[in-house]
């Protein structure tokens, strides 16, 4: 037997009222949808003969609108689809999805997402500021070991990344593909491989500076290695999928 | 009686009205005890034939002239007044025609008092000229030899019969002359007359002969209404605009405040503020082409709904003198005041709101002669909603021969606060209150003003054979300043990257000057067989434009200037003519129709156009000037079928046109008019002697090659493609009491998007689809208002009235933009009164069951937390409706 719950017995009588308006053929609804993290295997890599060990790779992700126009900016992307207006930190050594947060919007076509990294800078706002659920207050805290034969050394980088001015995204107009966001069960899958990351750093040039461990300040060329890896060279992949 | 004592007598009936404990005092000789004396109604003994103008003879003319006339003590006719003027000649006749008519007067406990009563007057053609075709017209029209009744053949009979008001009540007076009124008793004094009445007219010439031998009065479709006064008074009404709720299809609300505009929707249009639909007033246009608020804009807040006589509302095109914006069709005011004398009312009611009305409709003049005052204010029905209005409308009409002016002018102000829109989800979370408006600087400094004027005149010559020449000419002037935010803090600054969430405080303002002229002429009647007659009429109108309008951001509370969007002088003039003819066929078919044109020229200086962004260089100045022109014509047909009186099936077809907003026009482009096709078809019945029930039911369809939708991001309307509505309409009015009227419609529609505008570079992720239904326009409208009226008992020899009403609204759940839905509004008003001499009390309670409801409901992302991270998602959002609303209202007629 099925058995029809208040709302949705009211959405029926509605449309019963409105048969010949078949509001179900046209009307949009709210919808939520899961998002999924999922990071890279913890694995060492090799980065120009150097072997390198990640221990930590924590990453502020949001918020983040998904929308209809296959270039999302805030000035073209007045409505969006789907959003997540807060921040999550995404283990990017946990190869295994996790549901990390939901998603609400309401039913269409997604095209395009921007984000930021945890740290936003509001219209009203004077100066950025790191949202709750940023890792440490950053965009990225990233922990490592770097070897080669005999050589050794640690690095850290603790790495914000503020949109340019107030109002705007850090990441605009990442493409992806075009995807129908229904009433049904759906989840987004959000790939962040911190390893194409570091894969950006110069560890010769690290090793030379002779510490242990090698902290990236801003400004740093390996730094802004990260951060150019991180909103442009290597941004998160955005892939769907049922929970 | 002295005006002492009268003055005696009025705070005597003030002081009875005020509650029964004070009855029991100050009224130690209660009407309620007294026996009700025997009351004799007066009754017509003598009515000399009127005189057939001559001026006239040799067309069928058979008017009935309408008036209402005062019995003096001796059976004399003293005062008489037309009630709904005609051909000046016939209305003369008429009158001269009445004073010569004696009847025995009305009586009370023996005594002959004064009464007053309505009377018709019917003129019968006399005998047609000796030509062989029209001796044969004649003969057709005028029956068998010997049937002219008591009348000598050859002399124009009369026929004089007291006749029952609009609300189906005998003659009674309805206007007693103070203080001394007497009316007739109820129901008696519709007895037939007694002496001169050849009542056999009746059948033999028609029960329908008009002063128009084409019954171009007649509706065209079965979707054209006439809501005279005995409608509108059903229920009560908070303002003139409110008035066209009680039209079939109609719903009126005005969510942003008695300082803008109210939002219309008729028979699947949402018309905005007017762009949809033709308003006029008195037939001169109020409609505002490229209003920076939107296109068609027309306040109707400065018309004092106590001079509204009637609504003509025709929905759909069918008429060619509907002009721009008869795209879901045309309502016309008509205004007179049938009660004669200074009224003074005050009205006090809910959230502190005063209303003092000054009417003056001199005695002895005609109904359209009035001058009115208003003031209101109000401290709303929430925070940041208080404000005030003061108004005066006038008008005059004179000479009452074959030569007729009218002159009317008005002048109006208005300064209200706004709440402003909430979301839904806001209030659902407690942070802000259903009536309440946001805790912010930006949503306090929401505002309007408004402010018009105008000047108007016709000129109306009536010559032989049917023949009418008209002119008219009017100069309006309008003001308008708005400062609304739709969506709280996600604008970007256009002159500065750098400038951003400083508040969404849009600043619109629109002045605009109008000058009008307008004409038509009417030839004679044309008859070539005596199965058809008819008139040809062709028509001009002409309007001069100049309107100079800015859309600005403003950072609220200083109200500073942070974005400029709109900088714009506009010139537009538009030159249309039609030609109409009105034909009757065998007395059932009645044709009527022709061809509108309209030429448009846009002279546009867009002070703003061809803005430089910020970061590139300056290598030119800014602004965009350009012209366009456009041509807009099209046919309208109806075809109305009358078997027999009591049935007619109509069939209508028409084209008409919405203008462009002249800003959205490039140089050289072909104005692109928004062309409506609709068409109609429907059935009129009229049944009882006095038309106790008429019912009207007809089904249409309308295309429009461009419709439009309120865009909130820019507070303005935007262009949404071609669209579609398939619907149907039921409407009834009953009168099965004398003393009871009913009035019900249904209208049903389903209107959808044809085209909507693609993703493009301005709008990519637009919110329509092909086939959505059309945001904002209703499915279905029901409204149902009931009355009662009268005479309940003698109060110190005068007539104790009361009175009781009820209007019932529904609205269907209407679409929003991104296929959301809005809730359905339910809202019933209710009204009770009583009039005594001179003295009126009422009682009027809107939204009586004290209805959350949206005003107005959009779907949209906004912002309202500028401290947090905003949503982009659309949301719902709503401008609250009234709640219940409480109002008392004094009235006193000297």
């Amino acid at each position: 037997m099925i058995r029809l719950h208040g709302p949705r017995r009211a959405r029926l009588a509605l449309c019963a009222l409105l048969a010949l308006e078949g509001c179900d053929a046209t009307g949009r609804r709210y919808v939520e949808v899961t998002l999924q993290a999922q990071g890279a295997e913890r694995a060492p890599f090799e980065v120009d003969g150097w072997t390198v060990e990640l221990a930590r790779a924590d990453v502020g992700f949001g918020p983040f609108w998904l929308c209809a126009t296959e270039a999302a900016s805030p000035e073209f992307c007045d409505a969006a689809v789907l959003e997540l207006r807060q921040t999550v930190t995404v283990d990017g050594l946990d190869p295994l999805p996790d549901a990390v947060a939901t998603l609400n919007g309401i039913t269409g076509t997604v095209r395009s997402g921007m984000w930021d990294y945890g740290v936003s800078w509001l219209p009203t706002a004077s100066r950025a500021r790191f949202n709750e659920g940023a890792p440490e207050g950053h965009s990225l805290v990233l922990r490592g070991v770097a070897s080669r034969g005999s050589e050794r050394f640690a690095f850290e980088a603790d790495v914000d990344l503020a949109p340019p001015m107030a109002g705007a995204l850090v990441v605009r107009g990442q493409r992806v593909a075009a995807h129908d966001v229904t009433e049904g069960p759906d989840a987004l899958t959000v790939r962040i491989d911190p390893r194409l990351w570091v894969q950006r750093m110069d560890f010769e040039r690290l090793a030379a500076r002779g510490q242990d461990p090698v902290v990236l300040r801003a400004g740093d060329p390996d730094h802004e290695a990260l951060v150019v890896a991180m909103t442009a060279g290597a941004l998160p992949a955005l892939e769907w999928a049922r929970p | 009686m002295s005006p002492v004592l009268r003055t005696v007598r009025v705070v005597l009936a003030a002081a009875c009205l005020a509650g029964p404990c004070v009855v029991a005092v100050a009224c130690p000789a209660s009407a309620q005890d007294a026996p009700v004396p025997e009351r004799v109604p007066p009754r017509l003994i003598e009515a000399p034939d009127p005189a057939y103008p001559t001026s006239h003879h040799g067309i069928a003319i058979e008017p009935v002239v309408q008036l209402h006339v005062t019995i003096e003590v001796d059976g004399h006719v003293g005062e008489a007044h037309v009630e709904h003027p005609g051909d000046p000649e016939f209305d003369a006749a008429a009158l001269e025609t009445v004073q010569r008519w004696r009847f025995s007067p009305g009586m009370r406990a023996g005594v002959p008092v004064r009464s007053g009563v309505r009377v018709e007057v019917r003129f019968h053609a006399p005998p047609p000229e000796p030509t062989a075709a029209v001796s044969a017209d004649a003969a057709s029209d005028a029956g068998p030899a010997g049937s002219c009744g008591e009348a000598p053949c050859g002399t124009p009979p009369a026929v004089a019969v007291p006749t029952p008001d609009d609300h189906g009540h005998p003659p009674e007076g309805t206007d007693p002359e103070p203080p001394t009124a007497e009316p007739p008793t109820a129901g008696s004094a519709a007895e037939p007359p007694t002496a001169g009445s050849a009542a056999e007219p009746e059948a033999h010439f028609g029960a329908h002969a008009t002063a128009d031998p084409t019954r171009a009065h007649d509706p065209r479709s079965a979707s054209e209404y006439r809501l005279d006064r005995a409608v509108l008074d059903l229920a009560p009404h908070r303002d003139a605009g409110d008035l066209l709720s009680s039209a079939p299809g109609v719903y009126v609300a005005r969510p942003e405040g008695d300082a803008v505009a109210q939002q219309i929707y008729l028979r699947g249009f949402d018309a905005e503020h007017g762009q949809d639909i033709e308003l006029t007033l008195g037939g001169m246009p109020l409609n505002q082409p490229s209003h920076i608020h939107g296109q068609g804009y027309a306040d109707l807040g400065f018309i004092v709904p106590e001079v509204v006589r009637s609504l003509r509302v025709t929905e759909g095109v069918y008429d060619p003198r509907q002009g721009d914006f008869a795209t879901a069709g045309s309502i016309d005011f008509d205004l007179g005041v049938r009660r004669r004398g200074v009224q003074l009312r005050t009205t006090y009611g809910s959230f502190d709101t005063l209303r003092a009305l000054v009417l003056w409709a001199p005695v002895g003049e005609p109904e359209e002669t009035f001058g009115a005052v208003t003031y209101r204010r109000s401290s709303g029905f929430g925070r940041n909603r208080a404000g005030q209005s003061a108004g005066a409308l006038g008008q005059v009409v004179l000479g009452s021969g074959a030569v007729r002016g009218r002159l009317q002018a008005s002048l109006w102000a208005a300064r209200y606060a706004l709440a402003g829109v909430l979301r839904r989800d806001d209030v659902l979370a407690g942070n802000v209150d259903f009536l309440g408006v946001y805790d912010d600087p930006s949503a306090r400094s929401q505002s309007a003003l408004s402010a018009r004027g105008h000047l108007g005149g016709t000129v109306e010559v009536r010559g032989e054979g049917g023949a009418v020449g008209e002119l008219g000419a009017y100069v309006q002037w309008s003001d308008f300043r708005l400062q609304a935010n739709y969506t709280g803090y996600v604008e970007h600054s256009t002159v500065n990257p750098d400038w951003v969430g400083r508040g969404d405080l849009v600043e619109q303002r629109n002045e605009a000057l109008t000058l009008g002229l307008r004409g038509r002429y009417r030839a004679p009647l044309f008859r070539p067989f005596a199965w058809a007659r008819g008139f040809v009429e062709a028509g001009l109108s002409g309007r001069v434009d100049s309107t100079g309008q800015a859309q600005n951001l403003l950072q609220a509370p200083q109200n500073e200037t942070w974005d400029r969007r709109v900088d714009a002088s506009l010139r537009g003039v538009d030159l249309g003519g039609y030609v109409d003819l009105d034909w009757l066929f065998a007395e059932v078919f009645h044709l009527r129709g022709g061809v509108r044109a309209d030429a448009l020229f846009y002279d546009v200086d867009d002070r703003l156009g061809n803005a430089r962004p910020a970061f590139r260089r300056e290598t030119y100045i800014v602004g965009f000037r350009r012209s366009a022109a456009g041509l807009a014509a099209g046919p309208r047909v109806s075809l109305e079928v009358t078997p027999i009186p009591a049935l007619a099936l109509s069939f209508a077809y028409g084209e008409g046109y919405r203008s462009p907003q002249a800003r959205q026009l490039q140089d050289g482009e072909t104005a692109p008019f928004a062309k409506v096709r609709s068409g109609d078809f429907g059935i009129r019945v009229h049944a009882g002697d006095h038309e106790e029930l008429t019912l009207a039911a007809s089904g249409y369809m309308t295309s429009v090659s461009d419709d439009t939708a309120f865009d909130p991001r820019e507070g303005r309307l935007e262009r949404l493609g071609p669209s579609l509505r398939i619907g149907g309409a039921v409407h009834a009015v009953a009168r099965p009491l004398r003393w009871l009227t009913g009035a019900v419609s249904v209208t049903y529609v389903r209107a959808t998007l044809e085209a909507p505008p693609p993703p493009s570079i301005d709008d990519p992720s637009p919110p329509y689809r092909a086939g959505e239904l059309l945001p904002y326009v209703p499915p279905w409208v029901v409204r149902a208002d009931v009355g009662a009226n009268e005479r309940l008992f003698d109060l110190d020899g005068k007539p104790l009235r009361g009175r009781m009403g009820a209007g019932f609204s529904f609205l269907a759940p209407r679409p929003l933009p991104y296929g959301l839905l809005a809730e359905a509004v339910s809202l019933l008003d209710v009204s009770a009164g009583a009039s005594w001499d001179a003295l009126d009390l009422s009682v009027e309670v809107m939204n009586v069951l004290d209805a959350r409801y949206a005003g107005v409901e959009y779907s949209y992302a906004s912002s309202w937390a500028p401290d947090a991270l905003s949503s982009r998602i659309p949301a719902r959002h709503f401008a609250a409706g009234a709640p219940l609303t409480v109002s008392v209202t004094l009235g006193v007629t000297l």
